[in-house]
């Protein structure tokens, strides 16, 4: 009779242990439903491939699990992204490091908190069949240039570096796509290595690409940043953010196909072979494997300042350690 | 009865399970630590290896730069560097330079591009790929470190080259000293990924890979070139034995891959690449043969266990029949058949104890034969006796008759008168003459009760009314004594079929007891009454009484209290033995209480109403 009882206590013993154990486990796996916070960032331009991250992290849901809720918007003439994080109507944003020492010059108090393209993607690109290999190559030749400061700077401080006579080239203005060079107006023009070159390539020519970092050029191209309020106010909300979009990154990095397919959600306009391209060949910018991705140094934010400083775009230097901050991009190193 | 076999079966299989269980799981956990600790060792020998491999080859590959450096002529680097471009000498020197970098890296073919650096930017000059010359290395490790020693780049993705790829450059002195430029090669990395991809000794699930400092994948994974090239330094793997590889240490243990598939593995920081190797096989391929192993130990437990079950099955089924046969056993011989035999064919205990029941009813029976043949001589010899008594008693009432009746006529005066002393010596003869009949009739009486030959004559009787034809007697018998007599009774008493004369008899014996054993003075008092379906007659004394022991022994014939009380009240100790069987014939009971000597008596018997009245119709 006792045995009886005690096998029978030790049997219910057993199965409310394993439904309070079940419950419990149950429980803590259940995902406290909050409200996400939401968030916006400015692109640098238009929706295209070159934001492939943060369209991953969207949709992947990276940015949700940090309890972020991210509107992702283009590139306005109207309130230029600058302006629009400066001014607090947008939390982030993603610019030119060149830009952001610019505006910071001017007063403006922003901060790069990561670097994207950590390789500038300006170049010179010509047709195959007209033999351009080098920059000393140009002698002589029509050459294209798309307006706006940073392409022009890298341009002149190339051509200084390389000792080459720009009297000696004929230089024009020409707007932000290949026809000039497939119509044969310039025998080489400027443009983004990741875009450009593409429409000649589409167009059927083989191509030719002059890089400026092959000449020890070099911009942080890319960079996220936001305003100096943001960052003392909400340093969790910073680092979320900018947790999320290196894992947007990571993830369209070893996932190009999908991340394509995310881009093309938001680029309505574009093909699936251009943005494919775009991706492909923006990779190794954003990431050589020497570093963690987004992480910056020092050397480079101060080669820019000089560089703008020497090309007269600047009046003074600035403290560079005030143009970005490492204090995310660490803690996100420590917390992985 | 089932119980016995159930614990028995219960407690084989409990004493065989729990052991095999217990070595099964001892055995499987020391071999799978043994595996492991083997699959460790295999692994790490296998990565120390590699690693050793590797090592080698790039110090090959840097002293085969450092050996071109030599073959170099210093002063045409000199000329090449401070002369025009436009110049026919350039052009010349150039060529010869141009040369002897093509020569020395056909040599070599894991190089796949020779260029020399002018030491102030970092400027190629000149170089095997014509499309590098010109660009300017200045912000590069390989340039700024290279002007200092012999410098190798671990695997990097060369944006240049657009791939992968690793960069050793070395210092070019003059004679003096002095720094003229910079050697500097991009070797193939094909031979790592071929030393990394070698699978002898691995399985079919090992693997070996180098993952670089920020957790990005170095090497290929995995057999097809095409789907894996891509994977190489974009990758990012993580996991428990990477994290803490990277924290520069070497390790081992089972964790789960950065697939999230659960492996033994090997973790070793290589310090002059920067980076880590990771040997690694997938848990079930290891431990396949503990597993195999596991699944033979279980088989053959199962086994075991059925075959004890089996034999407890067998042994517990034996034993339970043989009880269960002794049981059978024992209460057919409780029953009274002593000839059964218990049938147990084992040869045990019980066994043993089955024949010693059997000798035991044996013995029992020889004895119970023993006694049922005294039992029937002694009746035989009480049944003569019977019949001896009967017949003598018969015999000797037969001349009784005479003698009273010639008695009576003499003392009547018939045969004429009779002076004093022949009175009196006649009333003696008669007195004894008269004591006699009694103790014949009583004789007679007893053994017709014990015959059970005593007839009686029934007859429906007013219970009242013969009680008071009683009484007139019994008031001129006790008046004699000077004894008080009384009767106690309900004034209606229910009709009784009885036989009137053998109750008087009763009645009589009963108070004749009382008078005999009361003192002058004394009293009797009888009481009648009616309880539920009895009449129950109660005489009651305030004689000697008796005690305990001799009320048990009142009613069996021949009994008198002591051989004093029948010296001195005579009798033939008959009466009351007679007076049982008469009731007992009725159907009714007698019984007598004391409350010990000197305290009276009570004699008591009861006659069923109920009955009687049946008997009537």
């Amino acid at each position: 009779m006792l045995k009886k009882i005690s096998i029978i206590l030790s049997i219910i013993i057993i199965t409310i242990i394993i439904i309070l154990g079940g419950s419990f486990c149950y429980l803590i796996n259940q995902k406290s439903v909050s409200v996400l916070e939401k968030v916006s960032v400015q692109l640098k331009w238009l929706h295209q491939a070159q934001f492939a991250g943060n369209y991953v992290a969207k949709e992947k849901g990276f940015y949700a699990d940090q309890g972020l809720d991210v509107d992702i918007i283009p590139f306005s003439y109207t309130n230029p992204t600058l302006e629009a994080v400066a001014k607090g109507d947008v939390d982030f944003g993603i610019t030119g490091a060149s830009e952001l020492i610019m505006a910071r010059e001017k007063g403006m108090p922003l901060k790069a908190i990561a670097v994207i393209y950590k390789t500038i993607p300006n170049c010179l690109y010509s047709l195959k069949s007209s033999e351009i290999n080098k920059p000393q190559d140009l002698i002589g030749k029509i050459v294209g240039l798309e307006p706006g400061v940073q392409g022009e700077i890298l341009y002149k401080v190339m051509m200084k570096k390389l000792k080459i006579d720009r009297k000696q080239i004929n230089e024009i203005e020409i707007g932000y796509d290949a026809t000039e060079l497939i119509t044969g107006i310039t025998d080489v023009s400027s443009g983004y290595l990741i875009n450009e070159p593409h429409q000649a390539i589409e167009a059927g020519y083989e191509v030719n690409i002059i890089k400026y970092a092959d000449y020890g050029i070099n911009i942080y191209a890319d960079v996220l940043f936001t305003t100096e309020e943001t960052i003392k106010n909400k340093p969790e909300l910073v680092k979320k953010f900018v947790y999320a979009t290196l894992e947007g990154w990571q993830y369209a990095i070893e996932h190009e196909d999908e991340a394509v397919d995310f881009t093309l959600k938001y680029a309505t306009d574009s093909t699936r072979n251009h943005e494919a391209y775009m991706l492909n060949n923006s990779i190794p910018l954003i990431h050589t494997g020497e570093e963690p991705l987004g992480w910056m140094n020092k050397d480079i934010w101060q080669d820019t300042q000089d560089m703008l400083f020497e090309q007269g775009v600047l009046e003074k230097k600035i403290n560079i350690d005030e143009v970005f901050t490492m204090e995310f991009l660490n803690s996100i190193a420590d917390f992985k | 009865m089932k119980k016995i076999r159930t614990k028995l079966l219960l407690y084989f299989v409990l004493i065989s399970v729990i052991p095999i269980v217990v070595i099964i799981f001892l055995v499987f956990q020391n071999s799978q630590k043994a595996i492991t600790e083997q699959t460790f060792k295999h692994l790490y020998s296998v990565s120390m290896l590699k690693d050793n491999e590797i090592d080698e080859w790039v110090d090959m590959q840097v002293v085969s730069l450092e050996l071109i450096v030599d073959t170099l002529d210093k002063d045409l680097i000199y000329d090449l560097q401070s002369s025009s471009t436009d110049l026919e000498e350039y052009k010349k020197t150039y060529q010869i330079i141009g040369d002897v970098l093509r020569r020395s890296m056909k040599k070599n073919s894991s190089f796949f591009e020779l260029f020399l650096m002018e030491p102030q930017e970092g400027q190629v000059y000149i170089s095997t790929d014509e499309r590098q010359v010109g660009k300017i290395k200045e912000n590069q490790s390989y340039f700024k470190q290279g002007k200092e020693d012999t410098f190798v780049k671990n695997v990097y993705y060369s944006l240049t080259l657009d791939k992968p790829a690793m960069t050793i450059s070395t210092p070019v002195r003059d004679e003096s000293g002095n720094l003229v430029s910079i050697l500097a090669t991009r070797v193939e990395l094909g031979h790592i990924h071929e030393i990394m991809m070698e699978r002898i000794g691995l399985g079919e699930t090992g693997k070996t890979y180098l993952v670089n400092k920020f957790n990005f994948l170095v090497t290929k994974i995995g057999e097809t070139v095409g789907e894996t090239e891509a994977q190489i330094l974009r990758r990012a793997v993580y996991s428990q034995a990477i994290d803490d590889c990277l924290k520069k240490n070497d390790g081992s243990g089972s964790y789960k891959n950065y697939e999230g598939i659960s492996v033994i593995g090997t973790y070793m920081w290589m310090s002059e690449r920067e980076m880590c190797i990771l040997a690694e096989i997938n848990e079930s391929e290891a431990f396949e043969p503990v597993y195999k192993l596991g699944e033979l130990l279980i088989m053959i437990g199962i086994g075991v266990v059925l075959i004890v079950t089996l034999i407890a099955l067998f042994f517990s089924r034996t034993l339970s029949m043989s009880l269960l046969e002794l049981i059978k056993g024992t209460e057919i011989i409780s029953r009274g058949n002593l000839k059964y035999k218990i049938n147990i064919k084992t040869k045990d205990e019980i066994a043993l104890l089955a024949s010693s029941f059997n000798n035991m009813a044996e013995e029992l029976q020889k004895r119970q034969n023993k006694l049922v043949r005294t039992m029937k001589k002694l009746k035989e010899l009480d049944e003569l006796k019977d019949d001896f008594l009967n017949t003598a008693t018969h015999e000797l009432k037969t001349p009784l008759i005479p003698i009273k009746s010639q008695v009576e006529l003499l003392l009547d005066g018939d045969y004429g008168k009779l002076n004093k002393e022949q009175k009196e010596a006649l009333e003696m003869i008669d007195r004894n003459e008269e004591h006699l009949n009694s103790l014949v009739s009583d004789v007679l009486d007893i053994t017709k009760i014990k015959s059970k030959k005593l007839k009686l004559v029934f007859k429906r009787v007013d219970f009242i009314k013969f009680l008071n034809e009683f009484k007139e007697c019994a008031q001129l018998v006790t008046k004699k004594k000077n004894i008080k007599i009384k009767f106690k009774s309900e004034s209606i008493l229910p009709s009784v079929v009885i036989d009137e004369k053998r109750i008087r008899q009763v009645l009589e014996n009963l108070l004749n007891n009382a008078i005999k054993f009361t003192p002058q003075g004394g009293e009797i008092e009888f009481d009648i009454k009616k309880d539920k379906n009895n009449l129950v007659v109660s005489v009651k004394d305030n004689g000697i009484g008796m005690s305990k022991k001799i009320l048990d022994k009142l009613f069996t014939p021949f009994f008198q209290a002591d051989s004093d009380i029948t010296r001195k009240y005579g009798g033939t100790g008959l009466g009351l033995s007679i007076c049982k069987g008469i009731i007992e014939a009725h159907g009714g009971k007698i019984w007598a209480k004391s409350s010990g000597l000197e305290k009276g008596s009570v004699f008591s018997f009861s006659l069923p109403i109920n009955k009687n009245n049946s008997l009537t119709h």
